[in-house]
């Protein structure tokens, strides 16, 4: 894996409030090009809610984010540019169903880029060859299972040639013979190069693909090292708790 | 033909008689289906006096309208079947099936017209489906280097603004001599498109975030509501005029007048309709939208808009059809207008024709029955095309 010295996202004292309740109180972390970020912590411990502000989806309340050099605030003016370059993988596929599989995956190029329906269209079927399932094109997402329509929100989130990607539990919505494929593909992805942040209960994933990991609780970011860290040598009791419970 | 019997036999026994209650239930059910069929078609065929429709027919399709103007219809006709054909060849290839299915509607149209007494509607009749024909044949999309769709959707725009051209070019009719069937036909027409157009607006409008919008298109929600269809076409009748300066009280066309509120009326639903089909599409299409970079229009119009109105094709067509029949209604504001049933009255009121109900009604209810059945049916074939439905 190629890691270059630059950091593409730059999160510094972010805090995020709903209601009265704090999702966020106030985390930082630097991520570099390229690099593999698995996000780790037990429900309600602000980690959705942390990458979702690194694309606007929830706007933060306080601190500051830089996402490949341009920082999210409200003057932002081409909010649409920055989302185009970050690419967004949910836990529960969010396809669009009344679109063929190809349409999904061509229509932001299409729409976003400005390219023709063609153009577009010839961009979907080598990402979805990618993914495993070219002769899904023509159906209807409904009629794919739910390990093929998450490698679909995977190609469509690639069509739009996303600098950095995003997956929100991307496997925890799966029937478990269907979690493999999916994270097969999201290997192949990191080694690509691409740089990634992935919230995931999956540590045989984690182990193998990432480069740094994270742990969140109570919105608060507890502990960061590496794999190597994690699993011989956390250092946090709450960590230690954590990772007994799920290994 | 054995196997046949034996097949339809066991069907019988499994759906009709299959316990005692079911005998007894399927007899029943079979009575008063035999005795009712068996006393419409002894009126239909024996008793009823036809005459009364045959010698109104005109009054009834057409009202007031002049006899020398009748091409004007006509071409519009023509143009209808000729986007019908290509509509139709878009949608579906031609089948014997498709044929058969209309057949009773050709069978009604031929003892209606008695082709042998007018050769010349005959022939227009036949050069309509000579048009149709054309419109399927033709290959239109290579002629305007047009994608099907896309020249689908401008036709059937184009056709109610150039129906009206028709209508009025050259000196042509004026609305208060529109009227009977073609009446009905040109106000729910109207009716449907802008009331769709405008409960389109009206629906995002509500959901706006800025509150001016989202409060007016409330406000305007609600007061439509709040009266009757009869109450607003008693507004544009008699208190428009009052509310305009005096120079504009007569100049605006009543048949105009009518069509607003006709529209306006409808949106008010419509808009309730898709507002509730809004609510329906999950918040993660949205989010997805908007994470591949799709701005707050695209994702409106591109994922929003089609899944929700998808979910409510089915409330959507029940209000265009009840818009169809409340046509009727410009009848009980007082109206100038002699629609349909309006007209239908007129030909009651014939001293040779005195007390003749039945015919004239059932007559009408027929009328109003194909075009309410055709939209019900057009509304089922898109909803399966869209796969949405799987029965039929």
């Amino acid at each position: 894996m190629s890691k270059s010295n630059k950091i593409i996202i730059k999160a510094d004292n972010v805090k995020k409030k709903f209601g009265d309740f704090y999702a966020l109180k106030g985390v930082s972390m630097e991520v570099h090009e390229g690099e593999v970020v698995v996000i780790l912590g037990p429900s309600g411990s602000g980690k959705s809610t942390f990458i979702r502000t690194i694309n606007q989806l929830e706007k933060h309340d306080d601190g500051k984010i830089i996402v490949d050099g341009t920082e999210l605030n409200d003057d932002i003016k081409n909010l649409e540019t920055i989302r185009s370059n970050v690419g967004m993988v949910f836990q529960q596929f969010n396809l669009f169903p009344h679109l063929t599989v190809k349409r999904n995956i061509a229509l932001a190029p299409q729409k976003v880029k400005g390219i023709s329906q063609d153009e577009a269209e010839s961009i979907a079927m080598p990402l979805l060859e990618r993914v495993g399932i070219p002769e899904q094109a023509d159906k209807f997402p409904a009629q794919l299972s739910g390990g093929q329509q998450q490698r679909v929100a995977i190609a469509r989130a690639l069509a739009m040639q996303p600098k950095i990607m995003l997956f929100d539990e991307p496997t925890s919505a799966l029937d478990p013979e269907m979690i493999k494929e999916v994270l097969d593909v999201m290997k192949e992805l990191a080694a690509s190069g691409m740089t990634m942040i992935v919230v995931t209960h999956e540590m045989g994933f984690a182990r193998e693909a990432a480069d740094r990991f994270y742990f969140f609780d109570e919105g608060l970011l507890v502990e960061e090292g590496t794999p190597e860290h994690f699993f011989t040598n956390p250092k946090e009791d709450r960590t230690k708790l954590f990772l007994s419970q799920i290994l | 033909m054995n196997s046949f019997i034996v097949r339809s036999n066991s069907w019988l026994i499994k759906n009709l008689f299959s316990s005692k209650l079911n005998i007894l239930l399927s007899f029943c059910a079979m009575s008063l289906t035999i005795y009712f069929v068996w006393s419409l078609s002894i009126f239909v065929f024996i008793s009823a006096d036809w005459k009364v429709v045959d010698v109104n027919l005109r009054l009834l399709l057409l009202g007031p309208f002049p006899k020398e103007a009748e091409w004007r219809i006509w071409i519009s006709i023509f143009w209808v079947a000729f986007m019908s054909g290509i509509t139709y060849k878009n949608i579906s290839r031609f089948q014997t099936k498709h044929l058969f299915n209309i057949s009773p509607l050709i069978l009604f149209i031929l003892f209606l017209i008695n082709p042998v007494n007018n050769i010349m509607i005959t022939f227009l009749l036949a050069l309509s489906l000579v048009c149709l024909f054309i419109g399927y044949n033709l290959p239109a999309n290579r002629i305007f280097k047009l994608n099907q769709n896309t020249l689908n959707i401008l036709g059937w725009a184009i056709t109610l603004p150039l129906i009206v051209v028709f209508l009025k070019i050259f000196g042509g009719v004026e609305t208060t001599k529109w009227g009977g069937y073609f009446l009905n036909i040109m106000l729910a027409w109207v009716g449907i498109i802008f009331g769709f157009i405008f409960g389109l607006i009206f629906a995002i409008g509500r959901a706006s975030s800025l509150p001016v919008v989202r409060y007016s298109c409330t406000f305007y929600i609600e007061v439509i509501r709040a009266a009757p269809l009869v109450a607003w076409l008693f507004f544009a009748y008699l208190v428009i005029p009052d509310l305009l300066p005096d120079i504009f009280a007569n100049k605006v066309d009543i048949a105009l007048r009518v069509m607003i509120v006709l529209s306006a009326f409808t949106a008010a639903y419509i808009a309730e309709i898709i507002r509730g089909g809004l609510q329906s599409v999950a918040i993660g299409q949205i989010e997805a939208s908007k994470a591949l970079g799709m701005n707050g229009y695209q994702t409106t119009s591109l994922i929003v808009l089609p899944q929700a109105i998808r979910a409510v094709i089915p409330a959507l067509v029940s209000q265009f059809i009840a818009l169809w029949k409340d046509t009727t209604l410009i009848l009980a504001a007082g109206l100038a207008f002699r629609e349909l049933l309006g007209s239908g009255k007129s030909a009651l009121a014939q001293f040779e024709f005195i007390g003749q109900y039945n015919e004239i009604y059932m007559f009408i209810g027929l009328l109003f029955w194909i075009v309410s059945f055709g939209m019900s049916r057009l509304s089922f074939s898109i909803e399966k095309d869209l796969g949405l439905n799987q029965e039929g």
